[in-house]
């Protein structure tokens, strides 16, 4: 996590300077995480509001000034309202109709889960987006942001106290989510498998 | 239980010896997945539309760069610039083509292609090492003709799911089949008579493990067959670190191509390339076989269920079922032990009359397979 730190520091620093390396740095280590966190939250279309969320970053990164770390929480804080304004503007629209592609989409999610990846981050996002919110947006941004846990009651606007409660009831409610425990070799209880 | 978890968490956080939770959190936690990355050319075009380049040395000239930059700065990009950018992703993909098609071909110094194999081997850009021997089947030939006969090492017994007239193997909760491919356009400007697109097809979405696959294709240039073309199978193998270069082949008059994979005992990803183009992915999976032999034990003893594997792994969970309520209910587990096997001890004055059934859950390397059903007799 620190030599983590470390290279986020200096390709912020370098991205602040309108270096493209830098940024690229950042973008990758931090786009993939901040895909998965959107997803938890429930976005329709996560890499759109991904989109609008680097948009933002960018236009006031030269007003920015902080750590890696200050950074990526700044990162999250931001997708986290560009969700909810998207949900928002999601709720007002008349509702659409689902289209026949998205049976097929997840039919091939499904394959490739089975096929390659055991449990897939796509698996992993959902079992986690199965969770209440608040448990659901503590556990995303602790494990899935790298978050320690005072940055996540400042995302979150709540006491550190109540983000561990959020965070403690979470996991242990994913310990015992039936396709949790249907990952560990043994099943120690009988579980149904059709 | 390990002491580093994502997240910093310890296991006290959640209450001790909890590994399909540790999974999970280290699946959340993990790198890239495919895709996640893919809208990297778009970021940068964002980052170059909205960032002015670092200043020029002193003296220096004006960077190219800028000014292109200056041009392409926008104040109205907003919330939607995405459509831009992915017209931006499409742009920058056809400058890159080049160098794709290079990696592709594999003719790069061995540390850049090394480079691109790291930067783009989720799209099938081979490493600069040579291909590694596959280990999820034997015998793969690396020529041209489909010299691989099917699997003779397929276990007989009615346990086994039992392939179609057609040809395709049936397990019926069994993920369903991706056979199929469409042909995905070259970024390749090179080509001579336009760009190249490949499609493929496999015989079969999930097979037999040990059993042949037959892996079908179609180059086109410029929409007309591409009699002549070298095209390489790719292969990811489940459990194995990336796309291997498996087989060559020269397309047909009618620019078809057809390769035999024999002896397929893993999950596994095909694709065709050829003149920097590839074809989408097919995913073949593999269903282990699986038997069971119930014998009467002595007098109080309880009853046997052998469950026999094969090509099944060490630590693969089988569950027994039992068929009650008009569904299979789930009654006890076992792992595979080091030989494939397991066992289920029975006291038939409980089970007497029932129906069971072993059903060996799908891994990574292959897919779900269920036995037979036996029926426990009445105690002798």
């Amino acid at each position: 996590m620190a030599t983590e730190t470390g290279v986020l520091d200096d390709a912020l620093a370098r991205a602040s300077t309108g270096d493209e390396a830098g940024f690229l740095l950042l973008w990758r280590t931090l786009q993939p995480p901040l895909l998965r966190f959107l997803r938890v939250l429930g976005c329709d279309d996560p890499d759109d509001v991904a989109s609008e969320t680097w948009l933002q970053v960018v236009r006031d990164l030269r007003k920015f000034s902080g750590s890696g770390e200050d950074f990526r929480r700044w990162l999250f804080t931001i997708g986290r309202h560009r969700a909810i304004d998207a949900a928002r503007a999601r709720a007002r629209r008349p509702a659409s109709p689902v289209t026949a592609g998205l049976d097929t989409l997840a039919d091939s999610q499904l394959v490739e889960d089975q096929v390659m990846d055991g449990l897939s981050v796509e698996r992993a996002v959902a079992i986690l987006g199965g969770l209440s919110r608040d448990q659901a947006e503590a556990v995303a941004l602790r494990v899935i942001a790298g978050l320690d846990t005072p940055d996540v009651a400042r995302i979150l606007g709540k006491s550190a106290g109540a983000v561990r409660v959020a965070l403690h009831r979470g996991l242990r409610a994913l310990a015992h989510d039936p396709s949790v425990r249907a990952l560990t070799p043994g099943l120690p209880t009988l579980e149904e498998v059709d | 239980m390990t002491s580093e978890l994502p997240g910093n968490l310890r296991p006290g956080d959640f209450g001790a010896g909890e590994p399909g939770l540790e999974q999970l959190l280290t699946t959340l936690a993990s790198g890239p997945a495919p895709g996640e990355l893919a809208g990297e050319q778009a970021a940068l075009a964002m980052f170059r539309a909205n960032v002015p380049p670092p200043a020029p040395a002193p003296g220096g000239t004006r960077p190219m760069r800028q000014l292109r930059g200056q041009r392409l700065r926008s104040r109205r990009l907003g919330g939607r610039w995405l459509r831009g950018v992915r017209l931006g992703v499409i742009s920058a993909a056809a400058l890159a083509g080049g160098f794709t098609a290079a990696a592709y071909a594999a003719v790069l110094p061995a540390p850049v292609q090394h480079a691109a194999y790291q930067a783009f081997h989720a799209i099938g850009v081979p490493d600069s090492h040579p291909a590694k021997a596959a280990a999820g089947h034997r015998g793969a030939p690396s020529g041209t003709s489909p010299t691989g006969r099917p699997g003779s090492s397929t276990p007989a017994g009615r346990a086994h799911p039992k392939p179609s007239a057609s040809g395709r193997a049936i397990a019926s909760a069994a993920p369903k089949p991706s056979s199929t491919a469409k042909p995905k356009p070259s970024t390749s400007a090179g080509a001579p008579t336009g760009p190249v697109a490949l499609s493929v097809q496999a015989s079969s979405g999930q097979i037999l493990a040990g059993g042949t696959v037959s892996l079908t294709g179609q180059v086109t240039a410029g929409g007309r067959p591409e009699g002549g073309a070298v095209v390489r199978l790719m292969e990811h193998v489940a459990g194995q670190p990336g796309w291997q270069d498996a087989q060559r082949a020269t397309a047909s008059a009618q620019g078809s191509v057809t390769f035999t994979v024999p002896s397929l005992t893993s999950n596994a990803r095909f694709r065709l390339a050829a003149g920097g183009a590839h074809s989408a992915t097919v995913i073949v999976t593999v269903v282990p076989g699986l038997s069971v032999n119930l014998a009467e034990g002595p007098r109080g003893a309880g009853d046997d269920l052998a469950v026999s594997t094969v090509y099944a792994r060490r630590g693969d969970v089988v569950v027994l079922q039992t068929f009650r309520g008009g569904r299979w209910v789930s009654v006890r587990d076992r792992l595979l032990g080091a030989s494939g096997e397991t066992r289920f001890v029975l006291k038939a004055s409980k089970w007497q009359g029932d129906q069971l059934r072993v059903v060996l859950l799908a891994t990574r390397r292959h897919a779900r397979a269920v036995s037979s059903t036996v029926t426990v007799p009445p105690p002798g």
